[in-house]
């Protein structure tokens, strides 16, 4: 029985309240009553199966909150091997040889540290396997370089989000491909044409940091707080860079080897290299490691599963498809100002999610803009959504491994704020002006 | 037991209460629920694993309807359920093989080819696990899955899914889409073996003529349409005079030589077939849809899809009608008759002849359901 046609005012404006109902739940759980972020957001999604009238069909939270289940596997495990490499005392290691190297070269210490932060990124298109592996490595020795701790970490999440981005691997222009049936052939120039321009210029500005935060102080001399204790610590030869080594050869094996290797997966990796730390570092103990990695990691896994219902709960009454259908609502010249506003505020409760949902439609919208430089910069969009709040999942996971305190994060993402507009901006300039880059490449 | 311990055990107990619970919602049904009554016609009844002995004993065996005419001729292929979240490929399926009077040749349909896939919902989509259809018979409940392989049978994906033929990389959830992994392999994953004994089941029945039943959302440009290998493309040609006389307006698209692993490029390059592939509008798998639920699987009518085609953002026409089920349907049951027509013109020593379908005029008037269960 089809829908009468008249109800259609009031099925919208159905909608936009139980929208405003789940909006208004999140906030009044996370900020008046103060509850994790995990909790506001299945309560929100709680109470908007609620006011639309499915609260009979809980098994949908559930099911939604299965949605980033393999993000969730690799966050974990990604942890577990920070946990792991920290507590055998290689993480300390590696950072004090580099800084003392590269110490009192800024700008190189700055260039070959996001090259090392996007290496992961490129190889896997996740934001998260870059910044939770050489990412986290690259942080205390920018650091001790003389780069203000929430510089640094600002540093690490938007080189994790560039390697993301960049070729071979770039896992949303795949999402959003696949939603129009593209192959993902000829993305390699137009991904690198987004992403080495950005690369330098983060760089340019974490080594223009490094004397600007430390004034007068000469770089690399810092009292590192890595630095380890006596020579008794200390942990010698090359073994200590083995785990990281490991997980990197496996990546690169995975992908170049086109098919022919199986692909054990993210995590796989990840396990493998806390394994190995715990033979290259000194001994720790299996079981309290994985404890500490996984309480880690649990605020932002939380944090997914609560998503995960909150869009399945958006989808099922029909909030995401007005939200959706709204953004397109707009002549084509505005368009392209509705994905670079769009797609970054989708792409914070995920970026994947977004390139699928907001990225598909406005391609679609797009057509015969150059769709594969177009894919390319919607791609950047949705990416840069893995650094904005409220999930903000990657300066989320640099906080929460870091040790540096609760206010962290806020201090990360102060710092972030205007390389990310200047990332949206540029990433803006390559989809608005597509078909004479396309002919440029 | 200190107090920590009292609340992490009530914590532990209530999260187990919770996974059962859950568990008992989500465990994958059996193959059982996926029924169908073929038609006084049939010869026989197989498994695909009769083509690939490696899916034996799988969640992605599933069951192959043979109908045989009493005239020897072509023989067709028809496949519905390759994406379950695709309902008018299925229903097609089935009111082919629960109505068909084969007088020559031989037909072959699949009505759930992705057996797997109809035993779970994308997460976040927020669709329906099935829907209803009013039969003659009374109520018939048919499953609405994914488009991909259920996890519990099929998982981890790799990162990146890298496709066999030409090493073309796809996202890694990819790996799970049956029509991404023709032609198959043999002992691969269970999607790649369900694509191998489809392949090999052409080959094996010597099939002339193969037809994939799907759906696309409204905002995306391959619709109502055929899409055929470019040795199919007189057949599809000649089909869609038939289907414009019979009031259905439908296109032919090329299938693209670069994108592999789909039905209508490798059953064309790795067999003899004449390999197609039909799409119609679903507005239940698009991304601009409203309130998803089973009703707008089956009556088609979405006010947010109104709204787009207002603006001109979709392909097809979409009214204050929509696109029902039973539209979409018979839009495929049509084509595979005109499809089947176009053929035993073009080869008449390989004639398919297929009768006892209501006409596209017929679902539309009465609905899908009308057609479905008529030996039960």
């Amino acid at each position: 029985m089809p829908r009468p046609s008249c109800g259609r005012v009031m099925l919208v404006l159905a909608q936009l309240i139980t929208f405003i109902c789940m909006i208004g739940t999140f906030l009044l759980l996370a900020a008046a009553l103060k509850l994790p972020a995990a909790l506001a957001t299945a309560g929100a999604a709680t109470v908007g199966l609620a006011v639309s009238g499915n609260i009979g069909s809980l098994y949908h939270l559930i099911e939604g909150a299965f949605g980033y289940f393999d993000v969730i596997l690799i966050i974990a495990m990604a942890m577990v091997f920070m946990a792991a490499l920290e507590a055998a005392g290689i993480l300390e290691e590696i950072s004090y040889r580099i800084t003392r190297r590269l110490g009192d070269k800024p700008l190189l210490l700055s260039l070959a540290s996001m090259l090392l932060v996007m290496l992961p990124g490129m190889l896997t298109g996740s934001s998260t396997a870059a910044a939770m592996t050489t990412g986290r490595f690259v942080l205390p020795v920018l650091v001790g370089a003389g780069i203000a701790p929430a510089r640094a970490g600002a540093f690490v999440a938007l080189g994790s989000i560039i390697g993301m981005i960049a070729p071979p691997v770039n896992v949303p222009v795949m999402i959003i491909g696949s939603g129009i049936d593209m192959p993902y052939v000829g993305f390699d120039l137009p991904l690198l044409f987004l992403a080495l321009p950005a690369a330098v210029a983060v760089s340019i500005w974490a080594a223009a940091g490094a004397k600007k935060d430390r004034p007068g102080k000469k770089p690399g001399a810092g009292s590192a707080p890595f630095v380890p204790a006596s020579d008794v610590e200390r942990i010698s030869g090359i073994k200590v860079f083995i785990p990281i080594l490991a997980l990197v050869v496996m990546m690169f094996a995975v992908r170049l080897s086109n098919g022919s290797i199986p692909d054990p997966g993210i995590p796989f990796m990840f396990a493998v290299g806390a394994l190995l730390a715990m033979v290259c570092g000194r001994r720790i103990k299996l079981w309290d490691t994985v404890v500490r990695g996984i309480g880690m990691a649990m605020p932002v896994m939380g944090v997914l599963v609560g998503a995960g219902m909150f869009v399945q709960v958006m989808t099922l009454t029909g909030v995401r498809g007005l939200l959706v259908t709204s953004a397109l609502d707009i002549p084509r010249a505005w368009i392209f100002v509705a994905a670079a506003v769009a797609l970054p505020v989708f792409g914070a409760i995920s970026a994947y999610a977004s390139s699928s949902v907001m990225g598909v439609p406005i391609l679609l919208a797009l057509l015969g803009n150059n769709e594969i430089v177009t894919a390319a910069a919607l791609s950047m969009l949705a990416s840069i959504g893995d650094l904005l709040p409220p999930i903000a999942i990657v300066p989320s996971l640099i906080s929460q491994s870091s040790g540096e305190g609760t206010d962290y994060r806020s201090a990360l993402l102060r710092q972030a704020t205007v390389p990310i507009l200047l990332l949206v901006l540029w990433a803006f300039a390559v989809l608005k002006w597509a078909p004479a880059i396309g002919k440029l490449l | 037991m200190g107090d920590r311990g009292v609340r992490g055990a009530i914590v532990i107990a209530i999260a187990l209460v919770l996974t059962v619970l859950s568990a008992m919602k989500f465990a994958p049904p059996g193959p059982e629920e996926l029924d169908v009554y073929p038609s006084s016609s049939i010869s026989r009844v197989a498994k695909l694993s009769e083509y690939n002995t490696a899916l034996e004993g799988t969640a992605g065996d599933t069951l192959v309807l043979i109908y045989e005419g009493a005239e020897p001729g072509g023989a067709m292929l028809v496949v519905g359920g390759a994406h379950p979240d695709e309902p008018a490929g299925t229903v097609a399926a089935l009111i082919l093989a629960e109505n068909v009077v084969l007088t020559q040749g031989k037909l072959i349909v699949i009505p759930y080819a992705n057996a797997s896939g109809f035993t779970h919902n994308l997460p976040q989509e927020g669709h329906p696990s099935d829907y209803t259809l009013q039969t003659p018979s009374g109520d018939r409940t048919i499953k609405y899955g994914s488009r991909l392989t259920n996890p519990v049978h099929q998982w981890p994906d790799p990162t990146v899914y890298v496709e066999r033929v030409s090493h073309q990389k796809l996202a890694g959830t990819e790996a799970r889409n049956l029509n991404r992994a023709y032609p198959g392999v043999e002992k691969g994953s269970l999607t790649e073996r369900v694509a191998y004994a489809i392949t090999q089941l052409i080959i094996d029945e010597g099939i002339d003529v193969s037809i994939d039943l799907h759906e696309s959302s409204p905002e995306y440009p391959v619709n109502n349409a055929i899409v055929a290998h470019e040795r199919a493309f007189d057949v599809a040609a000649i089909s869609t005079l038939d289907l414009e006389m019979e009031g259905v307006q439908i296109n032919i698209e090329p299938s693209p030589p670069t994108l592999r692993g789909l039905s209508h490029r490798e059953w064309g390059d790795n067999t003899d077939t004449l390999a197609l592939l039909l799409e119609s509008p679903n507005p239940a798998q698009g991304r601009l849809r409203g309130v998803t639920d089973a009703e707008l699987v089956v009556g088609g009518v979405d006010p947010m899809y109104i709204r787009a085609s207002e603006r001109g953002r979709l392909y097809v026409p979409y009214t204050d009608e929509g696109t029902p089920l039973a539209m979409r349907a018979g839009r495929h049951l049509a084509s595979v008759q005109a499809i089947a027509a176009a053929y035993s013109m073009m080869a008449p020593h390989r004639a398919i002849d297929i009768c006892g379908l209501p006409s596209y005029c017929d679902v539309l008037e009465n609905g899908a359901g009308a057609y479905l269960n008529p030996n039960q």
